[in-house]
Protein backbone atom coordinates (compact mmCIF):
# COMPACT_ATOMS: atom_id res chain seq x y z
CA UNK A 1 0.00 0.00 0.00
CA UNK A 2 1.38 3.21 -0.90
CA UNK A 3 2.17 6.02 1.50
CA UNK A 4 -0.43 8.68 1.71
CA UNK A 5 1.09 12.08 1.04
CA UNK A 6 -2.71 14.08 0.64
CA UNK A 7 -6.45 12.66 2.42
CA UNK A 8 -10.06 14.33 1.94
CA UNK A 9 -12.48 12.81 4.22
CA UNK A 10 -16.53 13.49 3.59
CA UNK A 11 -15.15 17.63 2.47
CA UNK A 12 -18.23 19.38 1.44
CA UNK A 13 -17.99 23.03 0.82
CA UNK A 14 -20.97 25.57 0.73
CA UNK A 15 -20.71 28.93 0.03
CA UNK A 16 -23.02 31.64 1.02
CA UNK A 17 -24.05 28.98 3.91
CA UNK A 18 -27.57 29.42 5.31
CA UNK A 19 -28.26 32.65 2.99
CA UNK A 20 -30.77 32.35 -0.95
CA UNK A 21 -28.20 32.80 -2.75
CA UNK A 22 -26.11 29.57 -0.81
CA UNK A 23 -23.69 27.66 -3.06
CA UNK A 24 -23.09 23.85 -2.47
CA UNK A 25 -19.67 23.37 -4.42
CA UNK A 26 -18.52 20.44 -2.97
CA UNK A 27 -19.89 17.06 -1.55
CA UNK A 28 -19.27 14.35 0.13
CA UNK A 29 -15.72 13.88 -1.26
CA UNK A 30 -12.99 11.26 0.00
CA UNK A 31 -9.76 10.54 -1.86
CA UNK A 32 -6.69 10.01 -1.14
CA UNK A 33 -3.47 10.48 -3.58
CA UNK A 34 0.10 8.71 -3.17
CA UNK A 35 3.08 10.07 -2.50
CA UNK A 36 4.83 10.76 -5.45
CA UNK A 37 1.58 9.92 -8.04
CA UNK A 38 0.41 12.11 -10.65
CA UNK A 39 -2.98 12.65 -10.00
CA UNK A 40 -5.51 13.89 -12.37
CA UNK A 41 -8.72 15.97 -11.16
CA UNK A 42 -11.40 15.85 -13.82
CA UNK A 43 -14.60 17.55 -14.83
CA UNK A 44 -16.33 19.29 -16.65
CA UNK A 45 -16.19 23.81 -15.98
CA UNK A 46 -17.97 24.75 -13.16
CA UNK A 47 -17.39 21.37 -11.83
CA UNK A 48 -15.83 22.13 -8.34
CA UNK A 49 -12.29 20.91 -9.76
CA UNK A 50 -10.94 24.19 -8.58
CA UNK A 51 -12.97 24.12 -5.54
CA UNK A 52 -11.14 20.83 -4.37
CA UNK A 53 -7.83 22.15 -5.67
CA UNK A 54 -8.27 25.20 -3.39
CA UNK A 55 -8.93 22.98 -0.48
CA UNK A 56 -6.40 20.34 -0.96
CA UNK A 57 -4.03 23.25 -1.30
CA UNK A 58 -4.94 24.67 1.64
CA UNK A 59 -6.18 28.17 0.24
CA UNK A 60 -9.72 27.43 1.96
CA UNK A 61 -11.14 25.42 4.71
CA UNK A 62 -13.64 22.93 4.17
CA UNK A 63 -17.36 23.57 5.66
CA UNK A 64 -17.10 20.11 6.86
CA UNK A 65 -15.23 17.35 6.45
CA UNK A 66 -11.28 16.94 7.16
CA UNK A 67 -8.16 17.13 4.74
CA UNK A 68 -5.14 15.51 6.47
CA UNK A 69 -1.93 16.87 4.38
CA UNK A 70 1.29 15.35 4.92
CA UNK A 71 -0.18 13.85 8.18
CA UNK A 72 -1.19 16.88 9.30
CA UNK A 73 -5.24 17.96 9.70
CA UNK A 74 -4.75 21.15 8.21
CA UNK A 75 -9.31 21.30 7.71
CA UNK A 76 -9.21 24.01 10.38
CA UNK A 77 -6.04 26.12 10.60
CA UNK A 78 -5.74 29.79 11.55
CA UNK A 79 -4.70 31.29 8.43
CA UNK A 80 -1.39 32.04 9.26
CA UNK A 81 -0.52 28.62 9.91
CA UNK A 82 -2.18 27.48 6.42
CA UNK A 83 0.50 30.00 5.03
CA UNK A 84 3.10 28.89 6.25
CA UNK A 85 2.43 24.97 5.56
CA UNK A 86 1.72 26.54 1.88
CA UNK A 87 5.02 28.06 2.29
CA UNK A 88 7.02 24.91 3.33
CA UNK A 89 5.33 22.07 1.76
CA UNK A 90 3.17 23.16 -1.69
CA UNK A 91 3.93 24.68 -4.93
CA UNK A 92 0.40 26.10 -6.64
CA UNK A 93 0.39 26.78 -10.28
CA UNK A 94 -2.70 28.81 -10.93
CA UNK A 95 -4.57 28.60 -14.25
CA UNK A 96 -3.91 32.53 -14.98
CA UNK A 97 -0.59 32.22 -13.95
CA UNK A 98 -0.89 34.72 -11.34
CA UNK A 99 2.15 36.68 -12.72
CA UNK A 100 3.42 40.07 -10.71
CA UNK A 101 3.53 41.48 -14.48
CA UNK A 102 5.63 44.67 -13.94
CA UNK A 103 8.33 42.50 -12.65
CA UNK A 104 11.18 40.88 -14.23
CA UNK A 105 10.83 36.65 -14.52
CA UNK A 106 14.10 36.62 -12.07
CA UNK A 107 11.90 38.71 -9.61
CA UNK A 108 8.89 36.83 -10.00
CA UNK A 109 9.90 33.56 -9.48
CA UNK A 110 12.37 34.97 -6.34
CA UNK A 111 9.15 36.10 -4.77
CA UNK A 112 8.58 33.18 -2.77
CA UNK A 113 11.91 33.50 -1.39
CA UNK A 114 11.14 37.23 -0.16
CA UNK A 115 10.52 35.84 3.39
CA UNK A 116 13.16 33.41 3.94
CA UNK A 117 16.91 34.34 5.73
CA UNK A 118 18.59 33.81 2.58
CA UNK A 119 21.57 36.10 1.26
CA UNK A 120 21.48 37.72 -2.42
CA UNK A 121 24.04 34.87 -4.09
CA UNK A 122 21.96 32.08 -2.70
CA UNK A 123 18.72 33.44 -4.25
CA UNK A 124 20.16 34.06 -7.55
CA UNK A 125 21.70 30.42 -7.16
CA UNK A 126 17.86 29.15 -6.86
CA UNK A 127 16.26 30.96 -9.66
CA UNK A 128 19.48 29.67 -12.20
CA UNK A 129 18.96 26.16 -11.05
CA UNK A 130 15.20 26.14 -11.50
CA UNK A 131 14.53 28.26 -14.48
CA UNK A 132 17.59 26.66 -16.16
CA UNK A 133 15.29 23.31 -15.03
CA UNK A 134 11.69 24.50 -16.69
CA UNK A 135 14.17 26.12 -19.33
CA UNK A 136 13.25 29.98 -19.06
CA UNK A 137 16.78 30.88 -18.18
CA UNK A 138 17.02 32.73 -21.59
CA UNK A 139 14.37 35.20 -20.40
CA UNK A 140 15.35 35.95 -16.51
CA UNK A 141 15.74 39.94 -17.35
CA UNK A 142 12.67 40.29 -19.99
CA UNK A 143 9.28 41.47 -17.86
CA UNK A 144 6.56 38.83 -17.40
CA UNK A 145 4.33 41.11 -19.42
CA UNK A 146 6.27 40.92 -22.38
CA UNK A 147 6.33 36.87 -22.32
CA UNK A 148 4.18 34.34 -24.27
CA UNK A 149 1.82 32.27 -22.64
CA UNK A 150 3.99 29.16 -22.72
CA UNK A 151 7.05 31.35 -21.17
CA UNK A 152 4.28 32.60 -18.40
CA UNK A 153 2.95 28.89 -17.86
CA UNK A 154 6.90 28.02 -17.56
CA UNK A 155 8.05 31.01 -14.79
CA UNK A 156 4.59 30.08 -13.33
CA UNK A 157 6.13 25.86 -12.39
CA UNK A 158 9.44 28.12 -11.94
CA UNK A 159 7.89 29.98 -9.08
CA UNK A 160 5.81 27.03 -7.80
CA UNK A 161 9.04 24.97 -7.56
CA UNK A 162 11.66 27.22 -5.94
CA UNK A 163 11.19 26.06 -2.55
CA UNK A 164 11.57 22.34 -3.40
CA UNK A 165 7.73 21.79 -2.26
CA UNK A 166 6.97 17.94 -1.75
CA UNK A 167 3.60 18.60 -3.70
CA UNK A 168 2.85 20.59 -6.85
CA UNK A 169 -0.41 21.59 -7.64
CA UNK A 170 -2.10 22.97 -10.68
CA UNK A 171 -5.19 24.28 -12.34
CA UNK A 172 -5.34 24.33 -15.67
CA UNK A 173 -1.76 23.98 -16.62
CA UNK A 174 -2.51 23.95 -20.58
CA UNK A 175 -5.91 25.50 -21.01
CA UNK A 176 -3.87 28.57 -22.77
CA UNK A 177 -0.96 26.44 -24.37
CA UNK A 178 -1.54 24.95 -27.84
CA UNK A 179 -0.71 21.37 -28.00
CA UNK A 180 3.26 21.26 -28.56
CA UNK A 181 3.70 23.80 -25.61
CA UNK A 182 1.55 21.23 -23.53
CA UNK A 183 3.43 18.53 -24.75
CA UNK A 184 6.47 20.21 -23.43
CA UNK A 185 4.83 21.09 -19.97
CA UNK A 186 3.92 17.39 -19.06
CA UNK A 187 7.33 17.05 -20.11
CA UNK A 188 8.42 19.26 -17.01
CA UNK A 189 6.06 17.48 -15.28
CA UNK A 190 7.38 13.93 -15.85
CA UNK A 191 10.84 14.85 -15.05
CA UNK A 192 9.49 16.58 -11.31
CA UNK A 193 7.57 13.19 -10.67
CA UNK A 194 10.74 11.21 -11.48
CA UNK A 195 12.49 13.71 -9.09
CA UNK A 196 10.01 12.68 -6.46
CA UNK A 197 7.24 15.30 -6.30
CA UNK A 198 3.49 14.14 -6.38
CA UNK A 199 1.70 15.88 -8.41
CA UNK A 200 -2.31 16.96 -8.62
CA UNK A 201 -3.61 18.48 -11.81
CA UNK A 202 -6.68 19.86 -12.06
CA UNK A 203 -8.03 19.97 -15.79
CA UNK A 204 -10.60 19.37 -18.55
CA UNK A 205 -8.12 19.36 -21.15
CA UNK A 206 -8.59 16.09 -23.25
CA UNK A 207 -4.61 15.96 -23.62
CA UNK A 208 -3.86 14.38 -20.51
CA UNK A 209 -6.15 11.66 -21.34
CA UNK A 210 -4.58 8.58 -20.67
CA UNK A 211 -1.11 10.15 -20.30
CA UNK A 212 1.51 8.39 -18.74
CA UNK A 213 2.42 10.94 -16.27
CA UNK A 214 -1.17 9.80 -14.88
CA UNK A 215 -1.05 7.28 -11.93
CA UNK A 216 -4.91 8.15 -10.74
CA UNK A 217 -7.82 9.99 -12.28
CA UNK A 218 -11.19 11.52 -10.26
CA UNK A 219 -13.76 13.01 -12.21
CA UNK A 220 -15.69 15.34 -10.38
CA UNK A 221 -19.44 16.56 -11.70
CA UNK A 222 -21.88 19.07 -10.01
CA UNK A 223 -19.49 18.97 -7.05
CA UNK A 224 -19.28 14.96 -6.64
CA UNK A 225 -16.92 12.39 -7.21
CA UNK A 226 -18.22 10.52 -9.89
CA UNK A 227 -17.26 7.07 -11.30
CA UNK A 228 -14.18 8.15 -14.15
CA UNK A 229 -16.37 6.72 -17.04
CA UNK A 230 -18.90 9.94 -16.46
CA UNK A 231 -16.65 12.40 -17.30
CA UNK B 1 -4.39 75.25 32.70
CA UNK B 2 -5.63 72.87 29.51
CA UNK B 3 -4.66 75.50 26.97
CA UNK B 4 -0.88 74.51 28.43
CA UNK B 5 1.15 73.26 24.88
CA UNK B 6 2.48 70.07 26.97
CA UNK B 7 -1.12 69.17 28.24
CA UNK B 8 -2.42 69.47 25.30
CA UNK B 9 0.01 66.98 23.83
CA UNK B 10 -1.12 64.83 26.40
CA UNK B 11 -4.42 64.49 25.34
CA UNK B 12 -3.38 64.49 21.43
CA UNK B 13 -1.53 61.07 22.73
CA UNK B 14 -4.78 59.97 24.25
CA UNK B 15 -6.62 60.75 21.00
CA UNK B 16 -4.21 58.29 19.10
CA UNK B 17 -4.40 55.76 22.22
CA UNK B 18 -8.49 56.34 22.32
CA UNK B 19 -8.86 55.97 18.60
CA UNK B 20 -6.86 52.59 18.34
CA UNK B 21 -9.13 51.34 21.02
CA UNK B 22 -12.13 52.50 19.52
CA UNK B 23 -11.11 51.22 16.18
CA UNK B 24 -10.81 47.88 17.74
CA UNK B 25 -13.63 47.78 19.77
CA UNK B 26 -16.65 46.41 17.65
CA UNK B 27 -14.00 44.01 16.00
CA UNK B 28 -13.53 42.66 19.23
CA UNK B 29 -17.76 42.80 19.84
CA UNK B 30 -18.29 41.07 15.80
CA UNK B 31 -15.66 38.35 17.49
CA UNK B 32 -16.94 37.94 20.66
CA UNK B 33 -20.80 37.40 18.68
CA UNK B 34 -19.63 35.74 15.94
CA UNK B 35 -16.57 33.57 16.31
CA UNK B 36 -16.74 29.89 15.36
CA UNK B 37 -13.86 28.52 14.71
CA UNK B 38 -15.17 25.28 12.79
CA UNK B 39 -17.26 27.29 9.95
CA UNK B 40 -15.32 28.19 7.22
CA UNK B 41 -17.90 30.35 5.81
CA UNK B 42 -16.60 34.18 4.69
CA UNK B 43 -18.25 35.99 7.99
CA UNK B 44 -15.39 33.48 9.69
CA UNK B 45 -12.45 34.14 7.30
CA UNK B 46 -13.25 38.20 7.39
CA UNK B 47 -13.38 37.49 11.58
CA UNK B 48 -10.29 35.30 11.46
CA UNK B 49 -8.75 38.83 9.74
CA UNK B 50 -9.39 41.35 12.32
CA UNK B 51 -8.34 39.08 15.11
CA UNK B 52 -4.86 39.79 13.35
CA UNK B 53 -5.91 43.44 12.82
CA UNK B 54 -7.14 43.92 16.25
CA UNK B 55 -3.85 42.29 17.85
CA UNK B 56 -1.80 44.99 15.70
CA UNK B 57 -3.87 48.10 16.61
CA UNK B 58 -3.53 46.80 20.14
CA UNK B 59 0.53 46.64 19.94
CA UNK B 60 0.32 50.41 18.51
CA UNK B 61 -2.15 51.20 21.42
CA UNK B 62 0.41 49.62 23.97
CA UNK B 63 3.33 51.74 22.05
CA UNK B 64 1.16 55.19 22.72
CA UNK B 65 0.30 53.90 25.92
CA UNK B 66 3.69 53.96 27.36
CA UNK B 67 4.27 57.24 25.61
CA UNK B 68 1.34 58.29 27.45
CA UNK B 69 2.73 57.15 30.72
CA UNK B 70 6.62 58.62 30.25
CA UNK B 71 5.22 61.86 29.05
CA UNK B 72 2.60 61.93 31.94
CA UNK B 73 5.31 61.61 34.02
CA UNK B 74 7.77 64.30 32.52
CA UNK B 75 4.78 66.80 32.33
CA UNK B 76 3.88 66.19 36.33
CA UNK B 77 8.17 65.81 37.27
CA UNK B 78 9.57 68.64 34.96
CA UNK B 79 6.44 70.89 33.38
CA UNK B 80 3.76 71.41 36.29
CA UNK B 81 6.41 72.38 39.23
CA UNK B 82 7.05 75.34 36.77
CA UNK B 83 3.46 76.37 37.12
CA UNK B 84 2.59 75.06 40.68
CA UNK B 85 3.80 77.15 43.41
CA UNK B 86 5.49 75.56 45.93
CA UNK B 87 6.30 71.87 43.73
CA UNK B 88 9.57 71.19 42.46
CA UNK B 89 9.06 67.79 41.36
CA UNK B 90 5.60 65.48 40.81
CA UNK B 91 5.69 64.49 44.18
CA UNK B 92 3.93 67.97 44.98
CA UNK B 93 2.40 68.19 41.64
CA UNK B 94 0.81 64.72 41.84
CA UNK B 95 -0.25 65.65 45.41
CA UNK B 96 -2.39 69.16 44.50
CA UNK B 97 -5.40 67.23 44.30
CA UNK B 98 -6.48 63.62 45.11
CA UNK B 99 -6.42 62.87 41.62
CA UNK B 100 -3.05 63.22 40.70
CA UNK B 101 -1.58 60.07 42.00
CA UNK B 102 -4.26 57.46 40.86
CA UNK B 103 -3.88 58.86 37.38
CA UNK B 104 -0.30 57.79 37.67
CA UNK B 105 -1.25 54.12 38.94
CA UNK B 106 -4.55 54.07 36.64
CA UNK B 107 -1.69 54.54 33.40
CA UNK B 108 0.83 52.02 34.68
CA UNK B 109 -1.96 49.50 34.85
CA UNK B 110 -3.11 49.83 31.60
CA UNK B 111 0.33 49.19 30.18
CA UNK B 112 0.19 46.10 32.24
CA UNK B 113 -3.48 45.49 30.37
CA UNK B 114 -2.13 46.10 27.41
CA UNK B 115 0.89 43.84 27.97
CA UNK B 116 -1.38 41.03 29.35
CA UNK B 117 -3.81 41.27 25.56
CA UNK B 118 -1.02 40.95 23.47
CA UNK B 119 0.49 38.09 25.26
CA UNK B 120 -2.48 36.21 25.28
CA UNK B 121 -3.10 36.92 21.83
CA UNK B 122 0.62 35.96 21.41
CA UNK B 123 -0.30 32.51 22.75
CA UNK B 124 -3.47 32.38 20.57
CA UNK B 125 -2.06 33.37 17.13
CA UNK B 126 0.93 30.16 18.02
CA UNK B 127 -1.60 27.51 17.93
CA UNK B 128 -2.87 26.64 14.72
CA UNK B 129 -6.91 26.30 16.51
CA UNK B 130 -7.10 30.14 17.91
CA UNK B 131 -7.81 28.03 21.11
CA UNK B 132 -8.06 31.91 23.60
CA UNK B 133 -10.58 33.80 20.70
CA UNK B 134 -12.64 34.89 21.49
CA UNK B 135 -12.36 34.98 25.54
CA UNK B 136 -9.23 36.95 24.95
CA UNK B 137 -11.56 39.99 23.42
CA UNK B 138 -13.14 40.39 27.70
CA UNK B 139 -9.50 42.22 28.42
CA UNK B 140 -10.18 44.46 25.14
CA UNK B 141 -13.61 45.79 27.43
CA UNK B 142 -11.26 46.36 30.15
CA UNK B 143 -8.40 47.91 28.46
CA UNK B 144 -11.35 50.42 27.12
CA UNK B 145 -12.98 50.88 30.74
CA UNK B 146 -9.17 51.48 32.05
CA UNK B 147 -8.78 53.67 29.40
CA UNK B 148 -11.77 55.57 30.14
CA UNK B 149 -10.87 55.60 33.96
CA UNK B 150 -7.74 57.25 33.39
CA UNK B 151 -9.09 59.83 30.96
CA UNK B 152 -11.63 60.81 33.42
CA UNK B 153 -9.44 61.17 36.31
CA UNK B 154 -7.03 62.91 34.07
CA UNK B 155 -9.31 65.68 33.32
CA UNK B 156 -10.46 65.72 36.77
CA UNK B 157 -6.83 66.48 37.86
CA UNK B 158 -5.91 69.26 35.45
CA UNK B 159 -9.06 70.54 36.31
CA UNK B 160 -8.59 70.68 40.17
CA UNK B 161 -4.70 71.72 39.48
CA UNK B 162 -5.24 75.45 41.06
CA UNK B 163 -1.87 77.00 40.38
CA UNK B 164 -1.89 79.96 43.38
CA UNK B 165 -2.07 77.46 45.93
CA UNK B 166 0.79 76.66 47.44
CA UNK B 167 1.80 72.83 46.89
CA UNK B 168 3.21 70.98 49.58
CA UNK B 169 6.51 68.88 47.84
CA UNK B 170 9.16 67.38 49.78
CA UNK B 171 7.47 68.34 53.07
CA UNK B 172 4.42 65.24 51.98
CA UNK B 173 7.65 62.98 52.10
CA UNK B 174 7.63 63.67 55.89
CA UNK B 175 4.01 64.46 56.76
CA UNK B 176 2.71 61.54 59.03
CA UNK B 177 -0.68 61.97 57.09
CA UNK B 178 0.63 62.70 53.83
CA UNK B 179 -0.79 60.83 50.70
CA UNK B 180 2.04 59.98 48.38
CA UNK B 181 3.46 56.70 47.88
CA UNK B 182 4.04 55.32 51.07
CA UNK B 183 3.43 57.76 54.17
CA UNK B 184 6.56 58.75 56.28
CA UNK B 185 4.49 57.37 59.42
CA UNK B 186 4.89 53.49 57.55
CA UNK B 187 8.11 54.73 56.93
CA UNK B 188 9.54 55.26 60.04
CA UNK B 189 7.72 52.10 61.07
CA UNK B 190 8.76 49.68 58.71
CA UNK B 191 11.47 50.47 57.21
CA UNK B 192 13.89 47.67 59.05
CA UNK B 193 11.32 45.22 58.54
CA UNK B 194 10.82 46.41 54.69
CA UNK B 195 14.80 46.40 53.99
CA UNK B 196 14.67 42.35 55.50
CA UNK B 197 11.95 41.49 53.29
CA UNK B 198 13.56 43.60 50.40
CA UNK B 199 16.65 41.27 50.94
CA UNK B 200 15.12 38.11 51.75
CA UNK B 201 12.90 38.14 48.82
CA UNK B 202 15.06 39.32 46.61
CA UNK B 203 17.25 36.57 47.63
CA UNK B 204 14.53 33.70 47.69
CA UNK B 205 12.02 35.23 44.19
CA UNK B 206 15.45 34.22 42.31
CA UNK B 207 15.95 30.42 43.66
CA UNK B 208 11.74 30.49 42.98
CA UNK B 209 12.25 31.36 39.82
CA UNK B 210 14.72 28.38 38.83
CA UNK B 211 12.42 26.14 40.66
CA UNK B 212 9.51 27.29 39.43
CA UNK B 213 7.03 24.38 38.84
CA UNK B 214 2.88 24.13 39.52
CA UNK B 215 1.16 26.32 41.34
CA UNK B 216 4.68 27.86 42.46
CA UNK B 217 3.99 31.03 40.64
CA UNK B 218 0.97 31.94 42.69
CA UNK B 219 3.01 32.28 45.78
CA UNK B 220 5.68 33.87 43.23
CA UNK B 221 2.67 36.36 42.64
CA UNK B 222 1.99 36.99 46.42
CA UNK B 223 5.74 37.35 47.03
CA UNK B 224 6.01 39.46 44.63
CA UNK B 225 3.14 41.86 45.58
CA UNK B 226 5.21 41.74 49.13
CA UNK B 227 8.16 42.42 47.25
CA UNK B 228 6.62 45.87 45.61
CA UNK B 229 5.65 47.17 48.54
CA UNK B 230 8.82 46.31 50.55
CA UNK B 231 11.03 47.55 47.55
CA UNK B 232 8.94 50.65 47.51
CA UNK B 233 9.79 51.59 51.20
CA UNK B 234 13.17 50.54 50.76
CA UNK B 235 13.88 52.28 47.99
CA UNK B 236 12.45 55.60 49.20
CA UNK B 237 13.67 55.69 53.00
CA UNK B 238 17.18 53.93 52.10
CA UNK B 239 18.39 54.18 48.66
CA UNK B 240 17.31 57.10 47.07
CA UNK B 241 19.61 59.01 50.03
CA UNK B 242 22.59 57.34 48.32
CA UNK B 243 21.77 58.46 44.51
CA UNK B 244 21.21 61.83 45.54
CA UNK B 245 23.83 62.54 47.93
CA UNK B 246 21.85 63.80 50.59
CA UNK B 247 20.62 61.85 54.11
CA UNK B 248 16.86 64.14 53.94
CA UNK B 249 15.84 63.99 50.58
CA UNK B 250 13.39 61.38 50.16
CA UNK B 251 11.96 61.36 46.87
CA UNK B 252 10.70 58.94 44.19
CA UNK B 253 10.35 61.12 41.37
CA UNK B 254 13.94 63.04 41.76
CA UNK B 255 15.74 59.94 40.25
CA UNK B 256 14.16 60.62 36.52
CA UNK B 257 16.15 63.94 36.21
CA UNK B 258 18.91 64.28 33.89
CA UNK B 259 20.96 65.59 37.41
CA UNK B 260 20.53 61.75 38.46
CA UNK B 261 21.51 60.22 34.95
CA UNK B 262 18.05 59.31 34.95
CA UNK B 263 18.72 56.77 37.67
CA UNK B 264 14.92 56.57 38.01
CA UNK B 265 14.01 54.76 34.23
CA UNK B 266 16.96 51.95 34.95
CA UNK B 267 15.50 51.37 38.70
CA UNK B 268 11.80 51.00 37.72
CA UNK B 269 12.49 50.04 34.20
CA UNK B 270 14.09 47.03 35.40
CA UNK B 271 11.32 46.25 38.12
CA UNK B 272 8.40 46.83 35.47
CA UNK B 273 10.47 43.99 33.02
CA UNK B 274 10.34 41.79 36.66
CA UNK B 275 6.63 41.82 36.68
CA UNK B 276 5.85 41.50 33.78
CA UNK B 277 7.87 37.98 33.38
CA UNK B 278 6.01 37.24 36.29
CA UNK B 279 2.88 37.86 35.12
CA UNK B 280 3.62 36.28 31.79
CA UNK B 281 4.39 33.18 33.59
CA UNK B 282 0.92 33.49 35.67
CA UNK B 283 -0.93 34.29 32.47
CA UNK B 284 0.97 31.47 30.81
CA UNK B 285 -0.05 29.04 33.53
CA UNK B 286 -3.85 30.24 33.91
CA UNK B 287 -4.92 29.98 30.36
CA UNK B 288 -3.35 26.55 29.46
CA UNK B 289 -2.73 26.01 26.42
CA UNK B 290 -1.80 22.34 25.77
CA UNK B 291 -0.60 21.89 22.45
CA UNK B 292 1.89 24.77 22.70
CA UNK B 293 5.05 23.41 21.33
CA UNK B 294 7.11 26.50 22.39
CA UNK B 295 5.76 26.40 25.83
CA UNK B 296 9.26 25.21 27.55
CA UNK B 297 11.12 27.61 25.49
CA UNK B 298 8.88 30.61 26.30
CA UNK B 299 8.75 29.56 29.90
CA UNK B 300 12.60 29.67 29.95
CA UNK B 301 12.44 33.14 28.48
CA UNK B 302 9.97 34.72 30.44
CA UNK B 303 12.45 33.05 33.23
CA UNK B 304 14.98 34.26 32.47
CA UNK B 305 13.53 38.35 31.54
CA UNK B 306 11.98 38.20 35.13
CA UNK B 307 15.08 37.07 36.96
CA UNK B 308 17.71 39.26 35.31
CA UNK B 309 14.97 42.12 36.09
CA UNK B 310 15.14 41.83 39.49
CA UNK B 311 18.45 40.64 39.41
CA UNK B 312 19.39 44.24 37.70
CA UNK B 313 16.98 46.64 40.02
CA UNK B 314 18.85 44.97 42.86
CA UNK B 315 22.05 45.47 41.78
CA UNK B 316 22.00 49.11 40.49
CA UNK B 317 20.36 49.95 43.98
CA UNK B 318 22.67 48.28 45.95
CA UNK B 319 25.89 49.61 43.61
CA UNK B 320 24.64 53.56 44.64
CA UNK B 321 24.60 52.07 48.36
CA UNK B 322 27.90 50.50 47.94
CA UNK B 323 29.47 53.97 46.14
CA UNK B 324 28.80 55.80 49.42
CA UNK B 325 29.58 53.19 52.20
CA UNK B 326 32.80 52.25 50.41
Amino acid sequence: MPEQIIKAVNVSKIFNKGRRNETVALQDISLEIARNSAVLLRGPSGSGKTTLLTLLSALTKPTSGTIICLEQDISHWQEKFLTGFRRRHLGIIFQNFNLIKTLSVFDNIAVPLIPLPLSAAEIREKVHEISALVQIDHRLQYKAATLSGGEQQRVAIARALIQDPEILIADEPTAHLDSRLSSEILTIFSDLKQRGKTILIATHDPVLNGHPLIDAVFCIKDGRLEPDHVC
Amino acid sequence: MFADLWIISLFILYGACGFLLLWALPAGIKIIRNWDFTSSTEGQLLLERKNYFVSALLQYALFFQIILLLFFLQLANVHLPGLIKGAMCAAGTLGVNAYGYTALYVKIAAVFIYLSFLFINYLDQSETNAPLTPQKYYLLFVAVLVFGFDLYVTVLYFAGIKPDIIAACCSVNFDINSAGIISAQTATQYLKPAMAIFYGLGLLIPFLMIRLRGRIIYLLVFLSAIFVYADMIALKYHFVKFIYGMPSHNCLFDIFWSEYYFAGYLIFGTLAAYLAGVLFLTLLKMVQVKHLAKKPFLERKLKWIATVGLIGHLLILNLYWLYWII
